[in-house]
This record gives structure tokens, sequence and C-alpha cells, in this order.
């Protein structure tokens, strides 16, 4: 735009970034059209889990991002564009989510089998032989109507956010009076924050937890928060590694925020501990034939090896591996922990959703449409997140915040 | 060289009135080859004790070993106690290892407990503290080091402390004014 004050960034990382991420979207949307083709029910069953898993990249920047401006910081100012860019990327996630509320209406993809039970009339019907007075009882709901509804209205306060928030942090970047639009942007997120916690919370029990609708777990949506922050926090400290070496980054950004996401990351490892298993020794301990079957089905067959997985390298290895205070300015140390982190978030996610539709974990790793929805979708994410970063300044440069970043940068020089 | 009159005083003291003079200041007084010195400000700046202190205070390592310490004494006492010495049915559940989910709460909480104890007893002990009397409260001025005032203070048991040139150095880094502390 001619009145920027800023110029727009060409970085080479990101113009190679937004090649790997639209190679990856066209490779993983082929392949799950391939996958349409073959088997349609594993398809509906396979853009569940690649939607659920790949949703966390936009959730949790949009969260960070209303975070940040809270509690300012750091750390904060320096990823905002990089949260602004992935939040950016909702309105385009409305448009991934039909096929989900396709699903959920099964007739209209053609599938002879309902991914989600409580949306067969004949479970929900008195009368019928399929009945299930458990499911029954929570029709009004568990529709399909209400549930495309929910589904709008997620993605249009998830949107509005987004927009919101990008459109005042371009303003400031313009020249515009920086603290009214400061002060607009952390008002807005103060709301914002609130309406997330809330709609996340309900957006996990619809699209995940109503996958088994006969359970229920109160911490489900804390867990798919948490999922959605440590994906996020893996995602930003990679992102991270491609733009660190960038003018504007070297001038001024110290490694105080390497550091404050190193102990992010660290906090929400232990976080997701707690969390899973907060969950976990209630269910066990209480010991009732409501709850327990969940997680039967996710330690039977095989599946407990993959529970084991994610206590040693989702809890112990990042763990132990941030402890350490030097070892969190580095941020190519750091990097292989977020890879590992990244890699543990896809091990989790499908844990958490694959045994609802596969009986062995042998059998969910080695279908091919379960790699293929992730893949996909996340290479969607990452070419928009780049289109969208190098439409703006890789720093908020006129936020008052980036004094923050110019006292811990004075030891430097 | 050290000369005759450095042990006289406990060391040379710069007051500086902002915390980015007070980073730039232990920055150099660093390149420059002191070690012995300490910084002084009215909250703490991570910058500077990267500067004055970059080194491990051995705090870490002592809560790390106590805090595993803690977790196995939970565990033990709970294994050796439900399993082993006086095994109960509770509920059904399993009197083995198998047990392990109802053990992780006191596992956890003693492994905190034993962690922080430690952290905060040896910050105390490895601090020095209690210390009734310490040199630098001679300073001029020091009482605005807990208000606004940030202060860098070279101590006379640096080996390359000499009196006037240290002095002489502090000078040239922009501080409001030097002094020498008595002991």
């Amino acid at each position: 735009m001619a009145t920027t004050t800023f110029p727009q960034t060409r970085v080479p990382q990101l113009n190679r970034l937004q090649l790997i991420g639209i190679g990856a979207a066209v490779l993983g949307l082929a392949l799950l059209a391939l996958g349409f083709f073959v088997n349609r029910e594993q398809f509906a069953k396979s853009y569940i889990f690649g939607f659920y898993f790949s949703m966390a990249f936009p959730l949790g920047c949009l969260g960070f991002l209303m975070i940040q401006h809270l509690t300012g910081g750091a750390w904060g100012v320096t990823t905002r564009r990089m949260l602004e860019a992935g939040a950016l990327t909702m309105p385009i996630f409305f448009i991934l989510s039909l096929p989900v509320v396709f699903i959920a209406y099964n007739q209209s993809i053609g599938l002879n089998h309902y991914v989600y039970e409580w949306a067969n009339p004949a479970v929900v019907t008195p009368g019928s032989p399929e009945f299930v007075p458990v499911i029954a009882h929570k029709v009004p709901w568990l529709t399909p109507a209400w549930f495309a509804g929910r589904m709008l209205i997620y993605f249009t306060i998830w949107s509005t956010l987004a927009l919101l928030l990008r459109m005042w942090s371009l303003q400031q970047d313009r020249g515009g009076n920086a603290v009214a639009a400061a002060t607009r942007m952390r008002m807005l997120s103060g709301i914002g924050i609130a309406l997330f916690v809330i709609s996340v919370t309900f957006f996990a029990f619809d699209v995940g937890m109503s996958l088994d609708a006969r359970w229920y777990s109160s911490m489900y949506g804390a867990h798919y928060m948490e999922n959605t922050g440590l994906t996020t926090l893996a995602f930003l400290v990679l992102a991270l590694t491609q733009v660190r070496r960038t003018a504007i980054f070297e001038a001024h950004v110290p490694v105080k925020p390497i550091h404050d996401l190193g102990k992010l990351m660290l906090a929400f490892t232990i976080l997701w501990t707690y969390l899973s298993y907060g969950q976990y020794v209630i269910i066990w301990s209480a010991d009732l034939a409501e709850s327990v079957p969940w997680y039967v089905r996710r330690t039977g067959n095989g599946w407990v090896f993959i529970a084991l997985t994610l206590m040693c390298c989702s809890f112990f290895a990042p763990f132990f591996a941030l402890l350490g205070r030097k070892p969190k300015q580095n941020l190519s140390y750091l990097s292989v922990i977020a890879v590992l982190i990244l890699l543990m978030r896809f091990i989790d996610v499908s844990w958490i959703i694959l045994p609802e539709f596969h009986a062995s974990p042998l059998e969910a790793y080695t279908t091919f449409t379960n790699y293929a929805a992730p893949l996909g979708l996340f290479g969607v994410f990452l070419s928009l997140w780049t289109f969208n970063m190098q439409r703006a300044s890789l720093l908020p440069l006129n936020d008052a915040n980036m004094d923050i970043l110019r006292l811990h940068a004075g030891g430097h020089h | 060289m050290r000369n005759r009159a450095s042990s006289d005083i406990y060391g040379v003291i710069a007051e500086f009135t902002t915390p980015e003079a007070l980073i730039a200041a232990a920055h150099r007084a660093r390149q420059a080859g002191y070690a012995r010195m300490d910084a002084y400000s009215p909250f703490p700046i991570e910058e500077v004790i990267e500067e004055v202190a970059p080194g491990n205070t051995g705090v870490p390592l002592l809560v790390l070993i106590m805090g595993l310490t803690g977790a196995l004494t939970g565990f033990s006492i709970q294994y050796f106690g439900n399993v082993i010495d006086w095994p109960m049915n509770i509920g059904g559940r399993p009197i083995n290892l198998s047990n392990w989910p109802a053990m992780i709460p006191i596992t956890f909480e003693l492994g905190i407990l034993f962690a922080a104890f430690t952290a905060a007893i040896s910050m105390v002990i490895l601090n020095g503290l209690p210390m009734p009397y310490h040199p630098v409260f001679n300073a001029p001025n020091f009482e605005r080091a807990s208000q606004d005032g940030f202060f860098l203070c070279i101590e006379a048991t640096d080996p390359l402390f000499d009196r006037a040139q240290t002095s002489q150095f502090l000078r040239m880094l922009g501080p409001t004014q030097v002094s020498e502390v008595a002991h």
C-alpha cells in the first residue's frame, strides 16, 4: 500500500516455505481426493482427524495473539506478525470446516454409515431398534442443523477477531495513533479471549468429543485448547528460525523473546501433562461403566504403546530437555525440541481421535488418508501463513511494546 | 597490578539513572576483564545478571537433584506402604505397580515440596544470608538502589582492581557519580 510507512518484506526463506506449503497442500489434498474415491467412509474419518489436528494452528495463533495483546512482553511483540498471519487463515478454515458439516449430515456425501452416531435419526428416535437413550438425551444440542449453526458461530467469532486485530495492527504500522490502536486491540482481546475459551471448548466437544456421544469429559475442551497452544509455540519457534537472520530481526530482536518462547514451551508441556493425566486419573479412579470405555479403546489392541510413547516423548523428553536455562536461549536447540513437540501433537491428536475409527494403531497408522488429511490442511495453513507474512512488516515497529525489545537489546550493542 | 591501598576499601561504585545505562556499563566492565563486581537496581534486570554473574549459581542443580529425590521418596513410601508392607484392596484397584496412576499426586507433591524448599533454603545460604553488615551500604546515595538508582560496584578483590584506574574506568561509562566504598 502506498501509505505504508514500513516496506513489506520479501524474505527468501518465506518464499521457499510458501512453495513447501503449496506442495504439501497439493500433495495432501490430491491424496485425500484419491481417498474419497477409494473409500468414502475412511475419507470422512480421516478428514475429521486432519481438520481437528490442523485447526490447532489458526486457533493457537488467535489465542496467543489475544494473550500477547493483554500481557505485552518481548515474546509477544516479536511473534505478533506471525500470530496475525496464522489467525488470519480463519475464513479459509471456515470453508475447510464445511466437509465436517457435510459428514455430520451424512447423505450429502453418500456415506452409508454415520460417522457421528448422534446424527443418525434411528439412534435418537424412541422405539427404533437402534435407539440409544443416552444419546437421544443430548439431541437438543447434537443435531446436524445446530452443529452446522454452531460452526458458523465459532468461525464468525474467530474470523472477526482475527480480521479486526490485523486491521488495527496495520493501522499502527501506517503511522496512525499507535496508543489508541493498542488500546483498541487490548480491549477487543479482553472480550475475545473469553469468547475464545468458550467457543474452542464447544468446538472440541462438537468435532472431537461427540465422536463418542455416550462419553463426556469436562477436561476435553481445555485439553484441546492446550494442544492448540503447544502446537502454535512449536510452530512459532520453527517460523522464527526462518526469519531470525533477516535485517529487521537482527536489528531489533535480542535473545530474550527466544528464551521466553522456550519457557512457554516448557510451561505448556507441563500443562499438557497435567490435563492429560488429570483427566485419566479421575476417570481411572472412579472406574465408572459410562466413562471408562473411552480409555479402554485407547489402551487395547496396542494403543497403549501410543499412550506410553506420549508419556515418554510428549512429557519426559521435552520436560527435561527444556529444564536448563542456557539451552532455552538457543534457537537451533529449541527448534529440535519444537520438531519433537509437533510430531507428538500429531501422535496425541491421533490417539484422541483415531481409536474411534480404528481398532489398532497398526491399522490407523497404515491408512494413507490419515496422513494425507493433516498434511493437506497444514499445507493450506502454511501457504496462507507465508502469504500473510509477506504482506506486512515483520515487526510492529510503531507499537509501544517495541521499547521492551530495545531495552533488552541495549546491552548487546 | 593491585596496589597496597586497594584492600583499604571495599570497591568503587558508579551510579546510573537508567537500566539501559547499567546494562551497557556492566557489559563494558565485563569486556574490560572485571569479574568480581555486582549490580544493584530497584528491580531485577536479566541482562545485568548475565554480565555480573555469568556462571551458574549451583541452585538449579541442587533443585533438580532434590526434586527428583522428593519424587522418588513420594513414590517409594506409597509403594512400600500400600503394596509391600500393608497391601489393602481399595475399591478393587490393583495391589501392584500397575496402581501407579493413584500414586502420582503424592509423588508430584513431594517432588515440588523438596524442590521448593531446596530452592528457597539454598538461595538464602548461597547468598551468604543472613548478613547483618554489608559495606556497599556505605556508598553515598545507595538508598536510591531500592527506588530509582542503578549501581555498579567493582570490588577491590578483583585481580584487575586498581583504586585510581578502576574509578577512572567507571567514570568513562557515563555515571552520575563514582565513589569509593569503605569497608
